[in-house]
């Protein structure tokens, strides 16, 4: 899987991407593809200093991305972006 | 005088009569919109909200790491001090936030209210950030590479809580220069707290937002700087002039990045009159502001605060003549028409 992460806003202002390849387990990977699929870009109007996460995953000649507040984000995308973000 | 007439009057009429002194109409625009915006999120504030008295008591809770809020409460108003010295930080600075606000100016808590003031600490793993959500503070740990504890930083926490003072004064919407502004309002607190948490002169501060929560290995000295926007860091893009605007879409518009030009007129402002002359004249111009005002909002607007203030004897004769000086100086002018 390839994966291009950006994060942008939050208080420090400052963008942060992650990009490169994974081994993700097939079961993993349906998930991830469920979670861009199925986004509701949920927003909170009053949230100051949230942070952006946009999510772009290639496998094969499929490509999946979406955009995520602080607030629709699921645990799950968290999790992974911890992964590839400090994978000790 | 506007009465409940003013929610059939359009929006645009209510911002010209808002700018043209008529509180009342302000407090309706703004009233409006902010109305409109808790609807879409009442039904999953009513299900969070626990605490209904309202005295601006502190609560600290602890989200042991995850992504929710409010997972365990760890210290309560008048409380005792625990082992955990990110929890024992974030109630000392919240408490001097809002102390700050009430001494200073009269205002009982964030909303005037005496909201309680809720702070989520330990959010996430490696969590890289502080937000104000609408209703209460959430902080990350960092990642410990490049920042850290983001509850322990004065500045950040009187940021986050500044925030939640704008939404209740003004309400700016968060983007474009309306945005902008409300950055640059948490920037104000932000330093005019850490320099009375501190304890030091404007000639002594550093005049750096969120100093403390970056590493050595950070690749500069802070998040922001009110003296030298743009200097603070190899990612800071803030300009210090209306010369380098930034007029992209990112960052909501760049609100992050252009509130470095009223923030070095903040400066500017602060070394001629002194600090607290400035919070005074900035809080009460917060006071004034509306919804959608911009830069030039902004200038109409302090200046005609600081020369009603000036006229009440409570800040000095100067003011009006430093504060055209300093907005002029980062190229907001005053519009003649």
């Amino acid at each position: 899987m390839r994966y291009r992460i950006e994060i942008s806003g939050g208080f420090s202002g400052i963008p942060k991407t992650y990009e490169g390849r994974a081994n993700i387990e097939k079961e993993q990977l349906e998930k991830i593809i469920h979670y861009l699929e199925e986004n509701t870009n949920e927003s909170n109007p009053d949230l100051r200093d949230g942070q952006q996460y946009s999510f772009q995953i290639e496998e094969g000649t499929q490509s999946h991305s979406a955009l995520f507040t602080e607030k629709s984000l699921p645990t799950e995308l968290r999790q992974l972006l911890e992964q590839l973000a400090h994978p000790n | 005088m506007c009465s409940t007439k003013c929610f059939i009057i359009p929006p645009h009429i209510l911002e010209e009569l808002a700018k043209r002194g008529n509180s009342s109409c302000k407090k309706t625009l703004n009233d409006t919109a902010r109305i409109t915006e808790k609807r879409q999120t009442a039904l999953n504030h009513l299900l969070q909200r626990e605490h209904q008295e309202s005295r601006g008591d502190r609560y600290i809770y602890d989200c042991k790491n995850t992504y929710q809020q409010r997972v365990e409460l760890i210290i309560e108003e008048g409380g005792e001090f625990i082992k955990d010295e990110t929890a024992n930080e974030a109630y000392k600075t919240s408490g001097f936030v809002r102390d700050y606000f009430k001494n200073a100016f009269g205002l009982n808590s964030i909303d005037g209210n005496g909201l309680d003031i809720i702070s989520n600490i330990h959010y996430g793993e490696n969590y890289n950030n502080a937000y104000w959500d609408g209703d209460e503070m959430t902080y990350g740990d960092g990642d410990g590479k490049e920042f850290t504890d983001f509850a322990s930083a004065i500045d950040v926490v009187a940021h986050e809580l500044a925030h939640g003072v704008t939404q209740f004064l003004s309400n700016l919407e968060y983007q474009s220069q309306p945005g902008a502004l409300n950055e640059h309002f948490s920037d104000v607190f932000g330093t005019v707290i850490k320099q009375k948490y501190l304890n030091q002169t404007v000639e002594e501060a550093d005049w750096l937002i969120g100093d403390s929560v970056v590493t050595e290995e950070f690749p500069g000295v802070a998040i922001r700087s009110m003296k030298a926007p743009g200097t603070a860091n190899e990612f800071d893009s803030q300009p210090d002039h209306m010369d380098n605007y930034y007029n992209g879409m990112a960052d909501n518009q760049g609100v992050h990045i252009n509130s470095g030009i009223p923030n070095k007129a903040f400066y500017l402002s602060c070394m001629e009159l002194g600090l607290d002359d400035c919070a005074l004249i900035w809080f009460q111009t917060l006071k004034a502001l509306w919804r959608t005002a911009n830069f030039n909002d902004m200038l109409e607007t302090i200046l005609a605060t600081a020369q009603n203030l000036t006229e009440e004897g409570n800040v000095s004769e100067r003011s009006v003549e430093v504060l055209s000086k300093s907005f002029s100086a980062v190229g907001i002018i005053s519009i003649v028409v």
